[in-house]
């Protein structure tokens, strides 16, 4: 098997590092703190229901059909950001294990994704609520997750570990990422609806040039009741594939460089 | 695997690091201060191990020693897995447990309890060992009445205590230990001088780097002296310390690469 692989079933395996840790750093950031573990659903709740309540009279959509557009694109956002931003870094927030001699990297790259997946776990629950609540979407419907979820997560992972890798040698990534996150919201359709711009117009085809659109796409579209564009499919079909790919080719060729780098 | 042994041959590093140039002394404030900005970073290459070669057989008690920035915690750092060799082969059988840093991976807002859960599975011992390994951490580092306590409550000896506790409670087949010995009081240092004694007499090597000779005398046997990277004596302490002392106060050596080796800096 492909070392890459083997290295990151392993880490898959022992979840007991990377998963406590993470767990751990969550829980102690609000132990101290009057609501607690509350916060972890809080802010995602008065975001959606605020910008909800504004945007679908800015953008003209009922409010029981936006809603749920906007949560489920939101927080996979979110998430995808989280994780991106994590692992920035990750390698090098995790100098002194590295230098210890732990040097299975996927297990970091696994810390800068459970993060963000707890989070994702706690703003998801607002999200159910929201999707109980309106009458425009069943929520069996949300049994799809168990197909797009793991596809989600496999890109998350893959992507993580690249740009973990990189930002071990280029500290620029971490700053080159947070410009770009800035307008990648509202460069996104997730307060606005892709059909504004259909497929064939000059806007239509550079919106559907955007990765995360097909992603969160991926995952939203099935859970409002309809199944994702062709494009979209093939986009996430071709991105798992290609990703994994490129993973395993930087962590042949670079991954015992990363205690040098960092 | 039923026979430890550490074998090295050839072993160079060169380690990328960056340089900002210029002599802070000779300017004024003012352009020392946008020459922080101004100064582009260079990326070097430092070659911090050249042509080392040795074998540490199984029972082999090896002291790492030489002047600051000689090369000992970036050969630890080679021996422990961190850093592969730029040339060169390393090889090494058997389980290794590097006791460089004490301190690491703590959660500060955690409890004691759940830093040693977290210490314990980032060493990768499995959760159902740690669970009986609890009571005696605590046991050892006295801190039985805090275990629900934040961490950052704890004074720095206390931690170190509790580091040092979580570090020792598992018998590996490989000890590789850097100098950092010190913090903690009187009573507790006999104490871990024990258990010092005990990990080191269970392992079947020990690579201690340290400057105290009187440590070095009581625990190895053989002594392997670096200098600017080089291995220049390999064999029995007494007479690798020896060779130290001469080394110490002879001029040192101009340097043959391009750059002055140099410890990796944070």
């Amino acid at each position: 098997m492909n070392p890459f692989i083997n290295q990151f079933a392993k880490s898959l395996r022992e979840p007991e590092f990377w998963a406590y840790s993470s767990w751990l750093d969550i829980v102690t950031r609000y132990r101290r703190t009057r609501l607690g573990i509350l916060w972890l659903v809080m802010p995602t709740a008065t975001f959606l229901i605020v910008l909800g309540n504004i945007y679908s009279h800015l953008m003209g959509y009922p409010l029981e059909q936006y809603l749920p557009y906007l949560g489920v694109g939101y927080v996979c956002w979110r998430f995808m950001l989280q994780c991106i931003n994590e692992s920035s870094n990750t390698f090098r927030t995790h100098k002194a294990f590295i230098m210890d001699g732990r040097v299975r990297l996927t297990d970091f790259t696994l810390r800068a994704v459970a993060k963000p997946l707890f989070y994702f776990a706690f703003a998801f629950i607002v999200v159910v609520g929201i999707l109980a609540w309106s009458p425009a979407v069943h929520w069996i419907n949300l049994a799809s997750l168990f197909v797009t979820l793991p596809l989600l997560l496999l890109n998350m992972m893959w992507l993580s570990f690249c740009i973990s890798l990189l930002g071990a040698r280029y500290p620029d990534i971490g700053e080159l990422i947070n410009t770009l996150l800035v307008f990648g919201f509202l460069l996104t359709p997730i307060l606005w609806h892709v059909e504004k711009f259909p497929l064939g117009t000059m806007r239509g085809t550079l919106a559907r040039l955007n990765p995360a659109y097909h992603l969160i796409e991926m995952v939203r579209a099935p859970i409002l009741g309809h199944v994702p564009e062709k494009t979209t499919l093939l986009a996430v079909a071709l991105m798992t594939l290609v990703g994994w790919l490129v993973a395993m080719i930087l962590h042949r060729r670079y991954a015992r460089f990363v205690p040098l780098w960092i | 695997m039923s026979c430890v042994n550490i074998k090295v041959e050839g072993l160079s590093l060169e380690v990328p690091y960056f340089d900002q140039g210029g002599n802070a002394r000779e300017k004024s404030w003012l352009s020392t201060l946008l020459g922080a900005v101004t100064a582009p970073p260079m990326r070097r290459f430092a070659t911090l191990l050249e042509d080392v070669s040795f074998e540490i057989k199984e029972g082999g008690r090896m002291a790492l020693i030489g002047r600051n920035g000689a090369g000992k915690t970036t050969l630890l750092r080679v021996l422990s897995g961190a850093f592969s060799p730029t040339k060169g082969r390393v090889d090494v059988q058997g389980s290794r447990q590097a006791l460089l840093n004490l301190g690491l991976g703590f959660n500060n807002e955690a409890t004691i309890a759940e830093n040693i859960f977290l210490r314990a599975t980032a060493m990768g011992i499995s959760p159902s060992v740690v669970r009986g390994m609890v009571g005696s951490i605590l046991d050892f580092s006295e801190l039985d009445d805090f275990a629900g306590r934040r961490l950052s409550t704890l004074s720095s000896g206390q931690r170190m205590r509790l580091g040092f506790a979580i570090s020792t409670s598992v018998q590996n087949d490989i000890m590789l230990m850097d100098e950092w010995f010190g913090a903690g009081d009187a009573a507790f240092i006999e104490k871990a001088r024990r258990r010092m004694n005990d990990r080191v007499e269970g392992s079947k090597i020990v690579v201690l780097a340290s400057h105290n000779f009187q440590m070095l005398r009581e625990i190895c046997s053989t002594g392997l002296v670096l200098s600017h990277g080089r291995l220049i004596y390999n064999g029995p302490i007494k007479d690798a310390i020896a060779t130290y002392k001469e080394i110490c106060h002879a001029p040192a050596p101009a340097p043959t690469s391009t750059d002055a080796p140099r410890a990796v800096q944070e």
